[in-house]
């Protein structure tokens, strides 16, 4: 029960959940946030040249 | 791996439906149709007592943000502790599963605390926050963040959180702590915008 616990299907698919979740969050951080910084860089190209 | 693809994986198929979704909502027009469609609630939002008090009463809403502040402090403190736990770099001689149980209580108390403060804080700035698009992106990093603690993170690590693999360990740790930097910095974004 134990064992089973610790590797059955249920805890490959939180597993599985996870990685998938893990990777789509971080996909979306580095887009937002590059995506942020490069308008903030833009801005001050305007304003300073 | 063979195995997975074979078998029923309820969670797993849920978080790629979710993520489907989300993406679909995002790249078409049904954003922009919800968004329109939400300004007669804040509009309202600023009507109700909570709304009128933030608007004509500055110390009150001054006070209600410091208890937000205070909140996002142990919201974040528990974050850290039990990010930086996974991570294997605080607390590395107390046991994990110690550690993550105490943060867990902590993180409910301190996210309803803030959800509660923050929007009584929202219904005095209700028309300006509805415009800010930063409002927008801080309400989705927070629905993902708490989406993620109840049904990735905790389901994960509740039982057995040292018989799964340190690499997941480590990507559950960035994600999360990824999530909630970007919660913070967008709320103090929204605190700029004025």
């Amino acid at each position: 029960m134990e064992e089973s616990a610790k590797t059955g299907p249920g805890r490959r698919d939180a597993e599985l959940a996870a990685l998938i979740a893990c990777s789509a969050v971080t996909a979306g951080f580095v887009i937002y946030w590059a995506l942020q910084i490069q308008s903030v860089r833009e801005m001050l190209a305007l304003a300073y040249g | 791996m063979s195995t997975g693809i074979r078998g029923f994986y309820p969670r797993t198929i849920t978080v790629i439906a979710v993520i489907v979704l989300a993406l679909a909502f995002a790249l078409n027009g049904a954003r922009v149709a919800v968004w329109s469609a939400l300004l007669p609630l804040f509009e309202w939002m600023e009507t109700t007592p909570p709304g009128v008090l933030g608007q004509t009463w500055g110390a009150a809403f001054a006070a209600l943000q410091a208890v937000h502040l205070l909140g996002m402090a142990l919201l974040g403190g528990s974050v850290l502790v039990s990010d930086g736990r996974l991570l294997n770099v605080l607390f590395r001689d107390v046991p994990t599963d110690l550690v993550l149980r105490a943060c867990h209580r902590l993180f409910v108390w301190s996210v309803s605390l803030c959800v509660l403060t923050g929007v009584f804080m929202a219904c005095g700035v209700a028309v300006k926050v509805y415009y800010l698009e930063v409002f927008w992106y801080k309400m989705l990093a927070l629905a993902v963040g708490v989406a993620f603690v109840f049904f990735i993170r905790r389901p994960l690590l509740r039982d057995h959180p040292d018989a799964i693999s340190p690499g997941l360990r480590r990507l559950l740790a960035s994600a999360s702590l990824m999530i909630w930097f970007s919660v913070a910095a967008t709320g103090r974004w929204i605190g700029f915008s004025g």
